[in-house]
């Protein structure tokens, strides 16, 4: 019975399918809630999807206006009266008229500049003592340079599995450069459960606090992107007569609002 | 004669032209008079909102997974995607499955090597995916924008009592049904370590599933 559920969910699958298709293509446009611009370019080319690989198959020209009506990731899918819809690149669009004297590239500064971020979601992957180690991270910006986050680590490895979540604060100080340096002190709680082994039991699970402190590089790149490389030092503050120390050196890749 | 008054004709209408042009002159100097960029339009406050902004996909997903050693079971699953550009996006997935028995529990007629809760696999990873962008021609007039990918990612997969470092490699086929619907096809390697039959070895555990999603 339980095989037979992917063939019932396939078999949805292409009803779906049949009703959107359909439905889809009906299209209503109410002038309050779209963008128009005007083409000052002698020339602009829509495409029949979002990539430079679709074919131009329309050309709007310059004094002809377009309402704008979605963007994917750096291409806007415009509208014109007569009713066709194609794809623009960010770029074509960018020297269109939104009134008198404002470029559509003024008006939509959608990308917020790396120095003035608000919010930021990471994901990493690295080393933790010899173990591959990921990571999750969501970090708010509240002054120009210091920012708090969450973190969440999780190292897999062969003898022991760790689990480390803290709430850091970061100082960046010097936010314009290319290659940004941080540093962060955290605070948390550290788990390590010990793996079981097929026969008999293991140790226990152990918990206990943690100190954690960072030093790492940023780098913009494009749109709202961020690389990063970090080196942490984990003192985890356990019941034993000493603290263990773990070092964990992790690359980043995180999205920025 | 004809041709005469033709050409005459002709002459007057165009000593008759520059009246007409003088005219217009006019008329243009009365306009000249108002500004012809007006300094106090108001400036439109372009709402961001305006412009939907579809960079994230959410999605299902069902098929089967072989599970090395366990046979194939059933899969399902959601997964989340950001679109970074035409070409590259990054994807999280989460999927569960539930191992079945291996042939040595079949054949020696009773001697379990899990636990019924051991059993359940699930599996979260975070993948980094490359588009090849294309058109699918269903029927003569039916095309709809369709990309094939190639995705390679690492996560974690949670079986027999322990989460396992996975890294998966796979690749998968995507029709764009309209603006905003998407029916994918996707086959994927997860590869982790597995020590439970003794020596520690690496299992490929391959998947095979269908899904549609959003984009929003």
């Amino acid at each position: 019975m339980k095989q037979k559920l992917p063939m019932l969910k396939l078999m949805s699958l292409v009803v779906a399918i049949c009703c959107v298709s359909y439905t889809a293509n009906a299209q209503e446009i109410n002038p309050d809630e779209h963008l128009r611009v005007e083409i000052t370019q002698p020339f602009i080319e829509l495409h029949s999807g979002p990539a430079n690989g679709y074919p131009v198959f329309h050309v709007m020209e310059r004094g002809q206006s377009v309402y704008v009506l979605v963007q994917r990731t750096n291409w806007y899918k415009v509208l014109t009266d007569k009713g066709i819809s194609g794809w623009v690149s960010a770029q074509s669009l960018g020297t269109t008229k939104v009134s008198n004297d404002n470029t559509f590239a003024d008006e939509i500064n959608s990308v917020t500049p790396f120095h003035q971020r608000d919010f930021e979601f990471g994901v990493s992957a690295g080393m933790l003592e010899g173990s591959s180690a990921l990571g999750a991270n969501v970090s708010w910006q509240f002054t120009e340079t210091l920012s708090a986050s969450i973190n969440y680590d999780q190292a897999l490895g062969d003898v022991s599995e760790n689990r480390i979540a803290t709430i850091n604060i970061s100082h960046q100080p010097f936010k314009q450069w290319s290659y940004s340096p941080y540093f962060s002190l955290g605070a948390g709680i550290i788990d390590t459960k010990p793996r079981t082994p097929l026969i008999g039991t293991g140790d226990e699970n152990r918990r206990s606090d943690a100190l954690t402190f960072s030093v790492g590089i940023k780098k913009h790149l494009m749109r709202n992107f961020i690389i990063s490389i970090e080196y942490k030092n984990i003192s985890a503050l356990t019941n034993r007569d000493e603290t263990e120390e773990l070092e964990q050196w992790t690359t980043g890749f995180s999205v920025y609002f | 004669m004809d041709n005469r008054f033709f050409s005459l004709f002709l002459a007057l209408s165009t000593l008759a032209l520059p009246a007409t042009l003088v005219a217009k002159e006019d008329t243009t100097s009365q306009q000249a008079n108002e500004p012809v960029v007006d300094p106090n339009i108001v400036r439109r406050e372009v709402d961001e909102s305006l412009i939907d902004v579809d960079d994230f996909e959410f999605g299902v997903f069902g098929g089967v997974m072989n599970i090395e050693d366990f046979g194939t079971n059933a899969l399902q699953g959601a997964s989340l995607s950001y679109h970074i550009n035409e070409n590259f996006f990054t994807k999280a997935s989460y999927g569960q499955a539930t191992a079945g028995q291996t042939s040595f529990e079949r054949l020696s007629g009773g001697a379990q090597l899990l636990t019924p809760e051991q059993r359940e696999l699930s599996y979260y990873d975070v993948s980094i995916g490359y588009n090849l962008n294309g058109e699918t021609f269903l029927t003569r007039n039916t095309v709809f924008n369709s990309s094939t990918y190639l995705m390679v990612g690492v996560g974690s997969t949670q079986f027999a009592g322990d989460n396992r470092f996975t890294v998966n490699v796979g690749a998968g086929y995507r029709m764009i049904l309209s603006d905003y619907f998407i029916v994918h096809l996707d086959m994927s390697d997860h590869i982790f370590e597995n020590d439970l039959l003794g020596s520690e070895d690496s299992s490929h555990n391959l998947s095979f599933t269908a899904g549609i999603s959003l984009f929003f």
